[in-house]
């Protein structure tokens, strides 16, 4: 008990509790209290996402504000000139090329260049008229170039590659195993595993499986360049073999490799191509495979 | 300020609910409220006339102290934590309703201690008159000194103010008491 005594006052207050009606805890009184805490967290939370999500775009604002003021002279201008009003009204559209070292072909140019290529190859007859067309299109191209200092607003355009870029052309896999066989010194054997046919052209190669080489890896690769989207594509390997297709819709062209390891630590590397509506036996490839194998490897003239 | 109340085994398993809480565990929350409400709000009436208002009181001190559990340094126990919110709550809102109190330094220092405590019945009813008419901290003062004999440390804790302030504090209101009694007494 505290110190000071004061009976008189501790009993008064004794009794004033006692006749004082205590207070009673309401029902909800937990439930407002956890009402409270639990808006004011979330809503905060919202506003510092909201803050987050508005800096984002502001930056991505300033970025799109500042971005084409930098001096890129690899970047097509387009102006767009717009005759007097009266004469019936009609947009020349100017295109101007700057000299990239690299000689890049620009967005601007691919319809007009394309239609004259593809026209100027198809139809041999309307050879000569396709080609003053295309003399027109340089002059033409040569008039903006010179008039190109004198243009007062440039509008830039978004670069973009004649080229497809996601088209890979198959024969390069062709073109690799060519100079890996070079490289090792491995010649080809030509295979006529359609005879009749002069469009279908199949190799053999046969490679000494050692580790350095590394050919299934390397094959492996070298797959890996074409998306499997692209058409014909069937991948399949394992230790033993490995067995690659495509089609080159481009060229109307089927590829396809075999490369497998067979006796005398060798690998037996078997590429075609032929025209997509071609029929290849494998009988051909069968028949060498059969012949190697079974034949002394060193009687065998390459 | 040190360590001013000593911890019991009730604070530390305070400690190791709010711990869980701060790890993400709101469930423990309610287990704080269920089990000092009562307390809390019969703190907050002592002081708060209006009952609505003192569950008003009661309710915005759990919340704030919720609110700054990161920051409770477990000085006490949590339930005097929130009843140290609740008071300061009080008063302001006290304040915002009655701006005005009786000055204490006007009040004569007349009487020793011997005059307040003669044990009649009468003089105790006055007292407990009396004690209705004080003003609402000086009242909870006397309620915790006197009938919870709470230490005057944890009183100077709840009130925010120096032990050594309120035991003067405390002389005065008992010579305020017995001028008050007296008053009644020749009435």
């Amino acid at each position: 008990m505290n110190e000071l005594k004061d009976q008189d006052l501790r009993e008064a207050l004794r009794r004033r509790e006692a006749r004082r009606t205590k207070p009673e805890v309401p029902a909800d009184f937990c439930d407002s209290i956890m009402e409270e805490i639990a808006p004011k967290k979330s809503s905060r939370t919202v506003w510092r996402w909201m803050a987050v999500a508005a800096s984002i775009l502001l930056l991505i604002a300033v970025g799109v504000t500042i971005a084409p003021k930098s001096d890129d002279d690899t970047l097509v201008a387009e102006h767009v000139k717009q005759e007097p009003k009266g004469s019936p009204t009609t947009v020349q559209t100017e295109k101007t090329v700057s000299t990239d070292a690299l000689n890049t072909v620009y967005k601007q140019d691919e319809p007009a260049v394309q239609t004259v290529r593809t026209k100027a190859n198809s139809a041999p007859k309307s050879q000569e008229k396709e080609v003053e067309r295309l003399e027109a299109v340089d002059n033409h191209q040569e008039t903006v170039v010179s008039s190109q200092e004198t243009i007062p607003h440039l509008h830039y355009a978004a670069y973009v590659p004649m080229e497809d870029s996601t088209y890979q052309a198959p024969s390069r896999m062709d073109e690799f195993i060519a100079k890996m066989a070079a490289f090792n010194k491995v010649e080809a054997v030509a295979m006529d595993c359609t005879p009749g046919d002069s469009l279908a052209v199949g190799k053999a190669y046969v490679f000494d499986d050692k580790q350095e080489l590394d050919l299934f890896g390397r094959l492996l690769q070298a797959a890996c360049w074409y998306d499997s989207k692209t058409p014909g594509y069937l991948l399949n390997f394992s230790h033993q073999q490995f067995f690659f297709t495509l089609k080159d819709l481009h060229k109307n062209e089927k590829y396809l490799w075999i490369a497998e390891r067979i006796v005398g630590g060798r690998i037996l590397l078997y590429s075609s191509h032929s025209p997509i509506e071609t029929d290849i036996s494998s009988a051909c490839y069968q028949k060498y495979r059969e012949q190697l194998t079974q034949t002394n490897f060193s009687t065998l003239h390459f | 300020m040190s360590e001013i109340i000593s911890m019991d085994v009730r604070t530390s398993s305070e400690k190791q609910r709010i711990g869980r809480i701060l790890d993400g565990k709101r469930e423990e929350y309610a287990w704080f409220v269920n089990t000092y409400s009562q307390e809390v709000l019969g703190f907050t009436s002592r002081l708060v006339p209006d009952a609505e208002d003192a569950r008003e009181v009661a309710q915005d001190a759990f919340v704030k102290a919720f609110r700054s559990l990161a920051s409770f340094e477990f000085r006490s126990s949590f339930c005097t934590w929130v009843c140290r919110i609740a008071y300061h709550e009080s008063m302001n809102r006290l304040r915002r309703q009655q701006p005005h109190y009786v000055d204490m330094t006007e009040i004569p220092a007349v009487v020793d201690d011997e005059e307040l405590s003669t044990g009649r019945e009468e003089r105790i009813a006055l007292m407990e008159e009396a004690i209705d008419d004080l003003p609402p901290d000086e009242r909870t003062l006397l309620h915790l000194y006197y009938y919870e004999d709470r230490p005057l440390r944890e009183i100077a804790y709840i009130m925010d103010a120096e032990p050594n302030v309120l035991a003067t504090r405390l002389h005065r209101i008992r010579k305020k008491l017995l001028q008050m009694i007296k008053q009644k007494e020749n009435e």
